[in-house]
């Protein structure tokens, strides 16, 4: 049973990483049959070792924790921000309609694009890149907020109002478990966002951060770290990304069935 | 006793005004099972709605709910909260009313038991069938020692064998507590079997009572008082 449990695991985890098997062994083969312009890209055993030294080096630790700090100030700040305006736009038509415009006009502007203006204002450090990610995460936030909050199905708030519950118990014992689920996803399409926005952000005005480490490796022509740059970003946004697959999975066994 | 009286009630729909209720009377006895019938569309779940406080209405008095915290309220889904287990469910009324979080699990364990439902107080809503689920929400009313309940269509999803279980529920505890409930259906036999008195609402706009019916002395289904009721109550809509 267990073996057959193991064997049944493992052969998903084949499955489901199937392409990156694939690109993985034709990259390990060129560089076995010296089919690859070494210059610019190394063999993968190469970045796999470089990667792993790196790891040992308390400065490419503090790169690396550079980047989820801000990643993880700015996304909490985008909670913070989103959580009660999502519940009271959702929760008033005449609110959602008063602020919708203003949210819709600065939605489609590009983060990367006010960079420099944060810059000006707050100059180069953890600020402007604190506000470039909450200005990424807290808007798929908001409108994930926004949806579960008029999506809570009416017959828990008639049901709850006719045994007398107040706002606030309405607000607490209701709504938010309710919106629990589209919070999960609304974070992890935010943080998702992030992790986009943070290593270009530091490419353009930083002193740390996984982006400055790589812009700083290909301008003094390190290629190998360039890789391993580009690798450990990759692990670090599947770590997350499983983190709240996992996590909304088993809220939503809970909620199993249910329209919230 | 509740009494409503002229009672007015309209909706914008399309931008024209439709006018449910202009004058509406009624009065619900103490202990009194109340079956409001009436097809589609004509105001029956509206006007449990504004009975039940959830619904705001334009014009008339409703005298005898001076304590809403003691209503219940059991639809046609469902209304389990899906976070929460069955005894938490149960006890979730009391838990509004700031009751301790012993005394209600103690209190929610004692109704299941009750009901013979006990080995069910860990299953979470989706595991139970839906006649299950209406029976918890009809505890859930009972723990907060509802004494008026509203109930709109709460068995039309459910098969007639369970539906029939559910009705005989529902008269036995009605028989050991003090319970007065307005009961919506579409169905003339489920509402002549539960009902004391039956209101038959009319299908034009502005709804009104058409005919009213004492079912209080029926509790046999195969009598010749209850298929002459049935007869009755269909002939206000053919």
């Amino acid at each position: 049973m267990k073996r057959s449990f193991i064997l049944s695991r493992l052969k998903s985890l084949l499955w489901n990483n199937f392409i990156i098997l694939i690109l993985a062994f034709c990259w390990l083969l060129a560089g076995y049959l010296g089919l690859n312009n070494e210059v610019f890209i190394p063999t993968l055993t190469e970045v796999l070792i470089n990667t792993f030294n790196l790891l040992q080096t308390e400065k490419f630790w503090g790169h690396i924790l550079s980047s989820l700090g801000v990643i993880f100030s700015g996304f909490f700040l985008s909670f913070i921000v989103a959580m009660p305006i999502g519940v009271i736009m959702g929760s008033f038509s005449r609110m959602n309609a008063a602020l919708r415009n203003f949210i819709e006009l600065i939605r489609p502007l590009s983060p990367l694009a006010l960079y420099p203006l944060f810059i000006y204002l707050f100059g180069i450090g953890f600020m402007p890149k604190l506000i470039i990610v909450f200005w990424v995460s807290w808007i798929p936030l908001l409108f994930n907020i926004i949806t579960g909050v008029q999506r809570v199905n009416e017959d828990y708030l008639r049901m709850a109002k006719t045994f007398g519950a107040t706002r606030k118990q309405i607000l607490k014992e209701i709504i938010l478990p309710a919106i629990t689920p589209w919070i999960i996803t609304g974070m992890r399409l935010s943080i998702g966002s992030s992790l986009l926005v943070i290593v270009a952000a530091e490419m353009i005005g930083s002193n740390s951060g996984i982006g400055f480490f790589i812009l700083n490796a290909s301008y003094t022509f390190r290629i190998v770290n360039l890789y391993s740059g580009i690798l450990v970003i990759a692990i670090i946004g599947i770590l997350i990304n499983s983190f709240f697959l996992w996590w909304e999975k088993n809220i939503k066994i809970y909620n199993n069935k249910i329209k919230l | 006793m509740i009494k409503i009286s002229r009672l007015s009630k309209n909706f914008i729909n399309n931008g024209r005004s439709v006018q449910i209720f202009q004058d509406f009377n009624l009065e619900i006895a103490e202990n009194e099972l109340l079956v409001i019938f009436g097809p589609s569309g004509c105001g029956k779940s509206t006007l449990l709605n504004i009975i039940g406080g959830t619904e705001q209405y334009a014009e008339g008095v409703i005298k005898g709910l001076n304590n809403n915290k003691s209503t219940g309220y059991i639809s046609q889904r469902n209304s389990l909260l899906p976070w929460l287990n069955v005894l938490d469910n149960i006890a979730f009324g009391l838990k509004l009313k700031g009751v301790n979080k012993v005394i209600r699990q103690k209190k929610a364990l004692e109704l299941l038991k009750e009901m013979g439902l006990v080995n069910y107080s860990d299953f979470y809503p989706h595991q139970l069938s839906g006649g299950l689920a209406q029976i918890i929400s009809f505890a859930r009313s009972l723990a907060c020692k509802s004494e008026f309940m509203l109930m709109d269509e709460p068995f039309s999803s459910l098969d007639f064998l369970v539906r029939n279980q559910l009705q005989d529920i529902i008269l036995n505890i009605r028989k050991k507590r003090s319970l007065s409930i307005v009961f919506i259906t579409h169905n003339p036999d489920e509402a002549i079997y539960l009902g004391d008195r039956i209101i038959a609402l009319s299908p034009n706009k502005p709804t009104g009572i058409l005919k009213e019916f004492s079912t209080i002395n029926i509790n046999d289904k195969e009598s010749d008082d209850f298929y002459k009721v049935r007869r009755e109550l269909l002939a206000c809509y053919i």
